[in-house]
């Protein structure tokens, strides 16, 4: 299970484990966003310091309906556990989970500061409901 | 692999990219294949289509080691939605 926190900012936060060229795990602080139907969003300096490949151009609907296009590289997550590929669109603003990313997961939110932000496989649940 | 970088500009990505997919792709697009990634080179016209967007451009790799990839997803006018919602627009 991943667990984080909702801040004074009422933002959903959880800790997010990157690994960069060499294979070293860092720890960066990400929001959770429902509203990103993507996996992950990073600022290009988090990119710069994991050294990320870079790997495709998309666009992007922006929540002012604005579209731009961005750079979008690869990133390995260790997700519920595992070390997994996933593409990281590079935009200036603090760490963002969208939705692909929570595929597949229960998320439970306790909205009030300071409250608990728990993210669980399904099979994970199911398994723990029926055992 | 090859480091891949960027040898065109962002216009030049998604003008090729999207003109690519309306000439290539779409005609051949059903609905069984809303939601899918679409990754294609912009050089070749080559493409690969996956439900997962890093395995959409993986599978293009491993046939055009190269590829200067646009990545479109079916069924939306944009790649990703950040916060973003218009009604009607799709590809």
């Amino acid at each position: 299970m991943i667990t984080g926190q909702v801040n004074a900012l009422y933002e959903a936060v959880i800790p997010v484990h990157l690994c960069d060229a060499t294979g070293t795990t860092h720890q960066f602080e990400a929001v959770l966003d429902t509203g990103f139907n993507g996996t992950l969003t990073l600022p290009s300096e988090i990119i710069t310091t994991l050294q990320l490949p870079w790997r495709t151009r998309g666009n992007v609907l922006l929540a002012d309906g604005r579209e731009d296009t961005f750079d979008i590289y690869v990133a390995t997550i260790v997700w519920d556990g595992k070390p997994r590929h996933i593409l990281v669109e590079a935009v200036d603003m603090m760490p963002l989970v969208g939705m692909r990313l929570l595929a597949d997961h229960d998320v439970w939110l306790r909205v009030q500061r300071g409250g608990a932000v728990q993210i669980a496989g399904i099979s994970e649940v199911e398994n723990s409901a029926a055992s | 692999m090859e480091v891949l970088r960027p040898h065109y500009s962002r216009t030049q990505f998604a003008e090729r990219g999207q003109s690519i997919y309306q000439e290539k792709v779409k005609p051949y697009v059903t609905d069984r294949d809303e939601g899918k990634f679409v990754a294609i080179d912009i050089e070749t016209g080559d493409y690969e289509m996956d439900s997962d967007d890093y395995g959409a451009t993986e599978r293009l790799l491993q046939r055009q080691p190269t590829a200067q990839i646009w990545l479109v997803r079916i069924g939306d006018g944009t790649t990703y939605r950040i916060g973003g919602y218009q009604s009607g627009k799709r590809s």
